[in-house]
């Protein structure tokens, strides 16, 4: 060594590309008896999950030999179960911007053989419904050549399942040979006319702000997703169509509800009546809903008719109180006493306006009548909601079936209706529906 | 930095003073990231170990072979090969420690400890004394940050416990603080940096009262 100048360019040049070199062997030898520990440790993490698809089964990770084939770099994992089929680990974005991540298996044959979620925290109750018994049922009775639908009130959550499923189907079927459209379209169930939708959700009430003979417009509110949006809705009296609608206030998500309070989107409801169809607009379900309850309520108000869904508690006196909505009022009964043959006292509860009232109506099972109608708890706004419990009242119930309508308490509609509701619950309970 | 002219100071006053983290303030990255639990300390702090006293061999057996003006480079392929090494094994056998240190393992090749003794002591001594000086500076670096993730731990989660890291089992687990009284904010960054002051000024207290102690000894 001592012959080689230490500090000419050559030395070190080459001294560097030893050093490099040696390193360079150190590290490979280090790779070549690590790298399948490392991969087994990695297959083990995911294994637990893998097993919930192909119990038992010998899983192969080849991620790396077929990523390559995934486009959409949705794919995060690919796991072979020997002699069974694929599993796809995936991750998305759906409402949640940190998104979440899932798995999808294929049998050899293609059928979808299982779909879960691996970390998710979507929306409890909306975006999480992608992930529930129902929407996996859904998926898990596909094969890799369907088309993945998508889910109604969860579209974020449910687009980006279906990008994810989509990605895995490409790969499995070039994998296994299997052809198929991918611009394949689910089926989408056909849409009603926005008259016929049920609106009993979004609270919706509309009030009459101005009536020229020719134009009315109604001022409305109606729940959207989080809060409660007003809107204007111009109603033209002669066609019985609506002529623009003006968002006033506006509660939903800013960036996700909003899409559908777009002028563009509010300009299709426009020349609508109620036996149109109007499209919700995707990603914004909610608000869009609530946009096509004020819509609804405000032409069922202009022009006398009738919403076949039925909207907030008052609407719908008058057609019996079998087929009248009190879904708001959730009343339920329990048998209380079985005086005789034919009749029996069935205690009832039902939510009012502030508060959920209590009665013991009193059913003649044999022709389906209300005998009596005795209030046990009253929890509605003293003065106003009482004048639906007097004894006057309360005395237009007797006799009454599921086929007769019995009127609202006027200025106690809410209370009126926790009644009506009790006395529904009660004779349909009786009727053995 | 003359090491060999110091006096012979009791390990302890050494631990101390020169200690890497608290004494010369070098590694406190890895110092503030990793100490939540002592765990992780303990593995950081023994890979830490073998990187510097294995950097430290090489160094000083190369020592005379390297040209002053190359010598940078020189450490750094031979330090981040050895880190990649060490990396691996870890990912390798102890999977659950290799989560919880992260880019930690990857980022010991620039740790100024490593280098820092590379050029101040390695590359200027025998390769006896070059082991010696490894083995001291990683264990003092794993003392200070196990005392860290020590009071960090207790105070941010109640509870002292240790698992081995190959399986996962816990050894023993102490709960000191009672449920609801422990500090979360020791977990986070902010907390990392008051125990490292803290701990930084106690030993800086003691350096100083080893110092005048010294002066009035020699008047």
């Amino acid at each position: 060594m001592g012959k080689l100048d230490h500090n000419s360019a050559l030395y070190k040049a080459i001294l560097l590309g030893v050093l490099c070199a040696v390193c360079g062997l150190l590290l490979s030898v280090a790779n070549a008896i690590t790298a399948p520990i490392i991969a087994e440790n990695a297959l083990a993490t995911i294994k637990a999950s893998l097993e919930e698809i192909y119990p038992g089964a010998t899983f192969n990770d080849v991620t790396d030999k077929l990523i390559e084939k995934d486009e959409t770099g949705l794919v995060d994992g690919i796991y072979e179960a020997e002699g069974k089929g694929y599993v796809f680990t995936l991750h998305g974005v759906g409402y949640n911007s940190n998104g979440f991540t899932f798995m999808v298996g294929f049998d050899n044959d293609g059928k979808i053989s299982g779909y879960t979620a691996l970390e998710q925290q979507e929306t409890s109750g909306i975006g999480s419904r992608a992930f529930d018994d129902e929407y996996v049922s859904t998926i898990t009775s596909l094969t890799s050549a369907d088309p993945i639908p998508l889910l109604s009130g969860a579209t974020l959550t449910s687009t980006a399942v279906q990008n994810g499923i989509d990605a895995a189907k490409a790969i499995f079927n070039d994998v296994q040979g299997i052809s198929y459209d991918p611009n394949a379209q689910a089926e989408v169930p056909e849409q009603q006319p926005f008259g016929n939708e049920d609106y009993s959700k979004t609270d919706v009430t509309c009030t009459e702000v101005s009536n020229d003979g020719t134009t009315a417009v109604y001022h409305c509110t109606a729940k959207g997703f989080e809060g409660t949006n007003e809107a204007d809705v111009e109603i033209d009296l002669s066609t019985g169509t609506i002529k623009s609608i003006k968002v006033t206030a506006f509660n939903d998500t800013p960036g996700v509800g909003d899409t559908a309070t777009a002028d563009a989107e509010l300009a299709r409801y426009a020349g609508k009546g109620l036996s149109d169809v109007v499209d919700s607009t995707t990603g914004a379900s909610f608000t869009s809903l609530s946009l096509r309850a004020m819509a609804a309520n405000a032409l069922s108000a202009a022009t006398g008719t009738e919403l076949a869904g039925g909207s907030a508690p008052e609407a719908g006196s008058g057609s019996g109180l079998g087929s009248e909505d009190f879904t708001a009022n959730e009343a339920g009964c329990i048998v209380y006493t079985n005086l005789d043959d034919t009749a029996v006292e069935y205690k009832c509860s039902a939510k009012g306006y502030q508060g959920i009232n209590k009665a013991i109506v009193t059913v003649d099972t044999t022709k389906g009548t209300v005998t009596n109608i005795e209030i046990t708890e009253f929890n509605d706004t003293p003065g106003v909601g009482d004048a639906a419990t007097a004894d006057t009242e309360l005395e237009r119930y007797k006799g009454a079936s599921l086929e007769s309508s019995v009127d609202a308490t006027t200025s106690a509609t809410f209370t009126s209706a926790s009644i009506r509701a009790m006395i529904a619950a009660a004779l349909n309970m009786a009727a053995g529906r | 930095m003359s090491e060999k002219k110091e006096k012979k100071q009791s390990l302890f006053t050494r631990l101390l003073v020169e200690n890497p983290v608290f004494g010369l303030y070098l590694g406190i990255c890895s110092a503030l990231a990793i100490t939540t639990n002592i765990n992780n300390a303990i593995g950081m702090g023994i890979a830490v170990t073998i990187v510097l006293t294995l950097s430290n061999i090489l160094v000083s057996s190369i020592r005379n072979l390297t040209p002053n003006d190359i010598h940078i480079p020189v450490y750094i392929v031979i330090i981040a090969t050895l880190v990649t090494i060490v990396g691996m094994v870890i990912q390798a056998y102890t999977p659950s420690l290799y989560s919880a240190l992260g880019a930690f393992i990857d980022l010991i090749v620039v740790n100024c400890i490593i280098l820092g003794r590379a050029e101040a002591f390695a590359s200027m001594n025998p390769i006896g004394p070059s082991i010696l000086d490894g083995l001291t500076m990683g264990f003092s670096y794993t003392l200070s940050i196990l005392t860290m993730s020590f009071f960090r731990q207790i105070l941010g989660t109640g509870v002292l416990s240790l698992s081995n890291p190959f399986t996962n089992a816990e050894i023993f687990s102490l709960r000191l603080i009672p449920e609801g009284f422990e500090l979360p904010f020791f977990k986070e960054q902010f907390g990392a940096f008051i125990t490292f002051a803290c701990l930084a000024a106690a030993v800086s207290a003691y350096k100083t009262h080893v110092e005048n102690k010294e002066k009035s000894a020699e008047l």
